[in-house]
């Protein structure tokens, strides 16, 4: 049973932890120095994350044997590191990139290690995947993952911070019940810090002026594939339902269209909301119904 | 003579290891004739039963040297049945057996004692990626039966009770049991 009480003061506290590590990191607020606010994001959003995840009783074990241990204490460090090497390294600007594209190419295999997908765990050549299948469909993953990235880092360099995090967030928060109701609730759970984080840091970042031209929020980008991958692949999400979630973000980047462009601010902002929000409530809703519909079926039997 | 010495030595020693050899009988289970089944609670007020369908083992039973005795079992936890699909399939999911990562639940006896009526058995027990000793009565054994004709069958039953949150499997602890009743019948032959 979902303990709402429990989940609402996880989100509170790694929104208030992200939050805090960010204005502390950007202090003074009025200049704040620029490879510090960079690396406070990063550090923010990570340590957000880890506080939601303490506070869920989601701690991870060593050495890892499951999808969300391995989420937090190896693919999330890694990408810590990567995302502080690209704010220290802003230039040249591919350099960054070459990280996180090697970091893309590798969180999919680090999510499904030795599991049945790629390992023989029941004799030889018992791997669900063949070397060729499982190499397209990590190689999808992969490009999914780093087309998400780039699209999300690019649309916060031309718009701001503000206009791509509520679109994470929100992808965060129904990717969280989405996963929960497709039968895996502690994979679903993972995608409230990453919301929480994401929301504390943006929030927090209105006292302290964002860096224009800048990208912060790959971890969440990470997170936020993460629980997907483990909710398809160790859980019974839906491809098609994991991908759309994966995807609706990105319709932010309709408050860059010529027409919208032009609109004021808020109103901008408030069209850029609703296009990723629509999508989203309607995933949520029919995995809902879904949901209920299963449990009906055995109810109405009674 | 030299020469035929050592080879009725080498014979002596051949008769000798397939004397030993045969004091100790392999059996394979057989999964028609045998059940292993659980029982949780289910929010304090009753039990919700299930069974696993898939499963094999080995047992190597040394009737002069009965501590030589061996017994190992692996069940897939994917067979896992509680009667009702959508169930089965949320356990086996990663918030319990997490079947696409630990797809087997194994035990390998590591000292059997004999004891009226059976064998005390100790071994280790893995089960969500986490080993950990158990110890259990197994009841029979003290006779084959050959069925069908050619074969000779063995038989043993014991129950177990293991917690689930000694296997890391903790999700739902309050509602549903945390410690959880085994029972194994289990007919193996040869």
């Amino acid at each position: 049973m979902p303990d709402y009480n429990l989940m609402a003061l996880a989100l509170a506290v790694s929104a208030a932890v992200a939050g805090m590590v960010l204005l502390a990191a950007a202090w003074p607020w009025r200049k704040p120095h620029r490879p510090r606010l960079r690396l406070g994001w990063v550090f923010g959003l990570g340590a957000g994350i880890y506080a939601g995840c303490l506070v869920l009783g989601q701690w991870p074990r060593w050495p890892a044997p499951e999808d969300r241990d391995r989420l937090l204490v190896i693919l999330l460090p890694a990408t810590l590191a990567v995302e502080s090497a690209a704010a220290c390294l802003a230039r040249p600007f591919w350099l960054p990139w070459m990280f996180r594209l090697g970091l893309a190419g590798t969180a999919a295999p680090i999510l499904l290690h030795h599991s049945v997908y790629l390992t023989d765990l029941a004799g030889p050549h018992s791997a669900e995947w063949s070397p060729l299948q499982a190499a397209a469909i990590l190689g999808g993953l992969a490009v999914l993952l780093a087309a998400v990235w780039a699209l999300m880092a690019l649309l916060e360099v031309r718009a701001s911070v503000h206009s791509a995090a509520p679109a994470v967030v929100l992808a965060s928060l129904a990717a969280t019940v989405v996963v929960m109701l497709s039968g895996y609730y502690r994979g679903g759970l993972m995608g409230l810090p990453v919301a929480g984080a994401v929301a504390g840091a943006a929030v927090a970042s209105f006292a302290a002026p964002s860096e224009r031209g800048a990208s912060f929020l790959g971890v969440a980008v990470v997170g936020l594939f993460s629980v997907l991958v483990i909710g398809r692949y160790f859980g019974s999400l839906r491809p098609d339902l994991g991908l759309c979630l994966l995807l609706a973000p990105l319709l932010a980047w309709v408050g860059e269209a010529p027409g919208v462009r032009k609109l004021w601010p808020i109103p901008r902002a408030a069209v850029r909301l609703a296009l990723v929000a629509v999508p989203l409530v309607l995933i949520v809703a029919y995995a809902m119904i879904r949901f209920a519909a299963d449990s009906a079926a055995h109810y109405e039997d009674l | 003579m030299r020469t035929t010495i050592r080879l009725l030595g080498l014979v002596v020693l051949v008769a000798a290891a397939s004397l030993t050899a045969r004091a100790a009988d392999t059996y394979m289970v057989d999964p028609v004739h045998s059940s292993i089944s659980f029982k949780i609670s289910h929010i304090g007020i009753s039990y919700i039963h299930g069974r696993f369908d898939d499963f094999s083992g080995q047992f190597t039973i040394d009737k002069d040297d009965p501590s030589k005795s061996s017994f190992a079992l692996s069940i897939k936890v994917e067979s896992v049945d509680t009667n009702n699909p959508k169930r089965d399939e949320h356990l086996r999911n990663a918030d319990y057996f997490n079947a696409k990562q630990f797809p087997a639940m194994t035990f390998q006896s590591t000292s059997v004692k004999p004891v009226p009526g059976g064998y005390d058995v100790t071994g280790d027990l893995t089960l969500h990626g986490v080993t950990k000793p158990v110890g259990f009565t197994l009841k029979g054994g003290d006779k084959t039966v050959e069925f069908p004709k050619g074969m000779q069958r063995i038989g043993f039953t014991t129950n177990l009770v293991i917690k689930r949150s000694d296997f890391d499997m903790k999700t739902d602890l309050g509602a549903l049991g945390d410690e959880i009743p085994i029972d194994i019948g289990v007919e193996a032959a040869k």
